[in-house]
């Protein structure tokens, strides 16, 4: 098609008059719009994550962990914008001195957060520097935010009490989540690979390789949930007199496989995103991640199959969902500088990560509903460990620098890039379970964190939340004081809740 | 004013930087395939929201599996050759690639088409555009997901697990890639992108034209799930002593619902990013192939309104789904070189021919639960023909190319209908071939179905360890299980 020239009639003159783009403006638009589609993914899988939740539990708490899913993103985006986002990518303190590698803190409620109009002004238009000081950076660091946030609700889930869950979803997205962003993936971060050589303090050359957060992501979200429900306690029941697990199902396995999928859909955000451009030959990258993913989803859901044929003889929808979910969670550290295959392999045996470390989870008798420590634990810090062995040279060359050290499985590598990321996956663990202690444990001592035992036993649905997830009567009006045909016999019979 | 060549010369050139054309029209295109190829994706959590909805509630959880697994032996399939046997050019003796089938790129290997060094080791990425992209090997990840997943539709509640993998395997790794090749890869002998430089062997010119895979995938699909269906045999109860068919209603019309519109959503992917690009004109085809596919879509809604109405005085849902999926199937040949009305015309029909369709399947005794191959089948097939009847010249000109015959029906002669034909008679018999083959092989070593016991306690229960909804009801109030 010849826009230019048009048809034989019209002047040749109009071709002179034709305007450019300016380099600037197209990067700008096409880094800038693939941020903002990234985030509008990674944001759904909130849905997928809520799905998921929902279908896992018992139907007596259904609507409570779907009011969970939807709260912790609103009160995460009030969080984030106050002071999460300030804390993980504010460059500096307010005393005007530069920001340390601890902790950020400059951009609170986005005062001060536009970086310089000419005038140095309070208010500016739009913040100008670049992929994370703009408004869609900021967007997709929301949704990265909410995501870590949202892992543990489902550790604590059937039992939390609605405070406990207020309080340490604020802390997550207000405090622990940024501090480990700002170590390992802004400008001034100790352990960070995209340090500013003007950067204060110490510093771990050449820092994590942690593309979309198997570490500062999935491990934060993991270790909080592996503390948080070992000092909640176990569910009623959940563990019988002699200490076996008592399994459960869930209420509903098409949500489970909906989730699951939905989940995967942003995830394609969540990984080839993480590029934070296209301009610039990223688009490649973006790309090639997309496809590493993918196999790291089938290496993951193959693992669950093979795991479930092996331990019990035939497949469940629970075993293959976090079989898959095992496998993305243990490529997003790795999937940038590792090759296609590598990515199925990670994804293959943090799959067998996932299995046998939610049957040690359950062997601790720690009780943890939609086993996502082993998905975010224990697969995150599997990831990590990936990303130090399988990144080939040609690939962090593309993706990070020549001085970003390859993966030790490669020749030529050396052990650096294993050693400094085994070292973020232990610190990471170190700062969130110590916090994770601090915050559940002060919840637990002054008696806020955990729901009686009668509304346990009623579910929260009713005891909490008014009414039943499902309306159940008889003759479908779905009317409000009719509920849920066990409780209302509960009711009737003012029958006692058996005792612990 | 002097002439137009001194006003040119005078011009002032700007200076400024600049983006070159050849990064802004890689980062467009490559952005565009991946969208679209994540849109296709979600389509099977849309294909599997409506089999989860539809099938028995004793039989929903394995519904579900089946579509999460398809996916995930699906990428391992097409990534260790369903891609290479669909797209790859030469064979391994260094010979040229054939009309049938490809051969090159297994798992990636000497599948990076050349850096300057040409050796795959020292290369980052794919550098051939399109199709020899990571890109356009996802998108096409995601067109093979979905021809595979249509078959478990007309196999659900009665296939066994083992029957499920091997023909998942078969279908993404095999039957489907073949057909892909025939049609859409440059060697292929039915294609419509025939590169004579690369190519050898016979061509049926000018190629067939099916933009979007009425036949590719959903003929393909949906032939292979006629013919599952048939050697598989009806449910139990699902005809009685007399031939009648026994109605089974859909467990939950929410997720038919759901699942409709997640599927018409993705279509949007499916349909427009087969453009390939965006720069050189093609997005303005983009987009109104987005309008043809709505207004096919809003075409099948209507035929299943209309046929509803008149032969059962009522409308109920999946009837109305099945329309709207079967005019968006149909659309999927001719759909960039339609007119937009046609493309109405053209779902309409679709819809009706659907509609009957399965109500014949029916009456050849063959339980199809989904009305798979009614949708796929049947819609693929009026949709070739479609193919070869409404293209307009200027759309044809413009999404193929000047030697691309137009439709019959506007004063093109009948050669690409005829082509079209050819191509929908000839992805009938290879899957219906390739299906009896894989089917009948494992009905005869007696692997394909549960047992009766199996059914009528249905597969959660008895291949997946529980039912797949717990109300609590059954336990007592903490909702263990006892």
């Amino acid at each position: 098609m010849d826009a230019a020239t048009g048809d034989g009639a019209r002047p040749l003159v109009e071709a002179a008059q034709v305007s450019y783009v300016t380099s600037d403006e197209f990067t700008t638009v096409v880094d800038h719009l693939w941020l903002l589609i990234c985030a509008f993914l990674v944001f759904l899988m909130q849905a997928g994550f809520a799905m998921l939740e929902v279908g896992t539990v018992r139907q007596k708490n259904a609507k409570n962990l779907m009011i969970k899913n939807i709260m912790d993103l609103a009160a995460g985006a009030f969080v984030w914008w106050a002071f999460g986002f300030a804390f993980a990518y504010g460059g500096g303190d307010y005393s005007g001195g530069p920001s340390n590698g601890f902790i950020g803190a400059q951009g609170f409620f986005f005062i001060k957060g536009y970086d310089a109009c000419d005038d140095a002004s309070e208010f500016c238009l739009y913040p100008i520097k670049p992929k994370y000081d703009s408004f869609a950076g900021w967007l997709f660091q929301w949704a990265f935010a909410a995501t870590a946030t949202t892992i543990v609700s489902g550790a604590v889930a059937e039992r939390c009490s609605f405070l406990g869950y207020v309080i340490y979803a604020v802390f997550i997205t207000g405090f622990i989540y940024p501090v480990v962003v700002h170590w390992i993936w802004s400008e001034y971060g100790w352990l960070s690979a995209f340090r500013n050589p003007d950067a204060p303090g110490v510093w771990i050359a050449s820092g994590v390789v942690d593309f979309a957060g198997s570490g500062v992501v999935h491990l934060v979200g993991g270790t909080i949930s592996l503390v948080a429900a070992y000092i909640l306690g176990p569910r009623i029941g959940r563990f019988d007199a002699t200490g076996k697990v008592v399994p459960i199902m869930p209420h509903n396995s098409a949500f489970v496989g909906l989730g699951t999928l939905l989940l995967w859909f942003g995830w394609f955000g969540f990984n080839s995103g993480s590029t934070l451009a296209l301009s610039g030959g990223f688009i490649l990258a973006a790309e090639k991640v997309a496809v590493g993913t993918t196999l790291a989803a089938s290496g993951g859901g193959l693992a669950g199959i093979c795991m479930c044929f092996v331990k019990d003889g035939y497949l469940d929808l629970p075993a293959l969902c976090n079989g898959i979910l095992g496998g993305l969670v243990g490529v997003c550290s790795a999937v940038a500088v590792a090759e296609p295959w590598a990515c199925w392999v990670i994804g293959f045996f943090a799959g067998c990560v996932e299995f046998w470390f939610a049957i040690g989870v359950q062997k601790l008798k720690i009780d943890d509903p939609l086993d996502a420590s082993a998905v975010h634990m224990g697969c995150g810090f599997f990831g990590l460990i990936c990303g130090g062995l399988f990144g080939t040279r040609l690939n962090t060359d593309a993706t990070y620098s020549a001085d970003q050290p390859c993966g030790a499985f490669f020749p030529g590598c050396g052990g650096q890039q294993l050693g400094v990321n085994i070292l973020g996956g232990v610190m990471i663990m170190v700062w969130c379970s110590g916090m994770a202690f601090l915050v559940f444990g002060g919840m637990r001592l002054a008696g806020i964190l955990r729901i009686s035992s009668k509304q346990e036993h009623e579910g929260l649905d009713v005891s909490y939340h008014g009414s039943a997830a499902y309306d159940d009567t008889m003759d479908g009006s779905g009317s409000a004081k009719y509920r849920n045909k066990v409780q209302r016999a509960m009711i009737a019979e003012e029958v006692e809740p058996p005792t612990e | 004013m002097e002439n137009a060549t001194d006003a040119i010369a005078a011009a002032p050139v700007p200076e400024f930087e600049a983006t070159a054309y050849a990064e802004f029209s890689g980062i467009i295109d490559h952005l565009w395939l991946m969208i679209a190829a994540f849109l296709v994706f979600l389509m099977q959590a849309g294909f599997a929201m409506l089999e989860t909805g539809t099938v028995r509630q004793k039989n929903a959880k394995n519904i579900m599996i089946k579509n999460v697994m398809d996916l995930v032996v699906g990428a391992f399939v097409w990534w260790g050759f369903g891609f290479p046997f669909a797209y790859g050019g030469g064979d391994y003796s260094g010979g040229p690639a054939n009309g049938f089938i490809g051969a090159q790129g297994f798992f990636f290997i000497n599948g990076y088409d050349s850096c300057e060094g040409g050796h795959p080791s020292e290369c980052l990425y794919p550098i051939a555009p399109s199709i020899d992209s990571f890109a356009g090997w996802l998108f096409q990840w995601a067109f093979a997901a979905t021809a595979t997943t249509i078959v478990s539709g007309a196999v659900a509640e009665r296939c066994s697990f083992i029957g499920y993998l091997v023909y998942a395997t078969f279908i993404t790794g095999f039957i489907y890639p073949v057909v892909v090749h025939w049609i859409w890869s440059p060697y292929g002998w039915l294609t419509a992108f025939r590169d004579p430089s690369i190519a050898s062997g016979a061509w049926v010119s000018p190629g067939v034209v099916d933009f979007a895979g009425s036949s590719v995938v959903h003929m393909v699909g949906g032939c292979t799930a006629l013919v599952a269906a048939a050697i598989l045999g009806p449910r139990i109860g699902r005809f009685d002593a007399n031939g009648n068919m026994k109605a089974f209603a859909p467990h939950n019309a929410a997720f038919v619902g759901l699942g409709t519109l997640i599927l018409w959503f993705g279509w949007y992917g499916f349909n427009p990013g087969s453009t390939l690009a965006l720069s050189g004109g093609f997005v303005l085809l983009a987009e109104k192939v987005a309008v043809g596919t709505t207004l096919a879509a809003s075409g099948g809604g209507f035929a299943a309104i209309l046929m509803c109405f008149i032969k059962y005085r009522h409308l109920d849902l999946p009837p109305l789904c099945n329309g709207i999926l079967a005019g968006l199937v149909a659309v999927c040949s001719g759909v960039a070189v339609s007119e937009p009305w046609a493309c109405f015309v053209i779902g309409l029909i679709g819809g009706l021919f659907e509609f009957w369709f399965a109500i014949a399947i029916q009456k050849m005794k063959i339980d199809d639960p989904l009305d798979a191959a009614a949708v796929h089948f049947g819609g693929g097939f009026i949709g070739m023909l479609c193919g070869g009847l409404f293209g307009s010249r200027i759309n044809t000109t413009a999404a193929y190319s000047e030697d691309q015959p137009c439709g019959a029906f506007f004063g093109c002669g009948g050669s690409q209908f005829a082509v079209n034909l050819l191509a929908a008679v000839m992805v009938m018999i290879w899957s219906m071939g390739m299906g009896t083959i894989v089917f009948g092989a494992m009905r005869l070593a007696g692997i394909l179905r549960i047992s009766p016991e199996e059914e009528s306690m249905g597969l959660d229960v008895s291949h997946h360890g529980g039912a797949a909804y717990d109300d609590g009801k059954n336990h007592d109030s903490s909702g263990f299980e006892k």
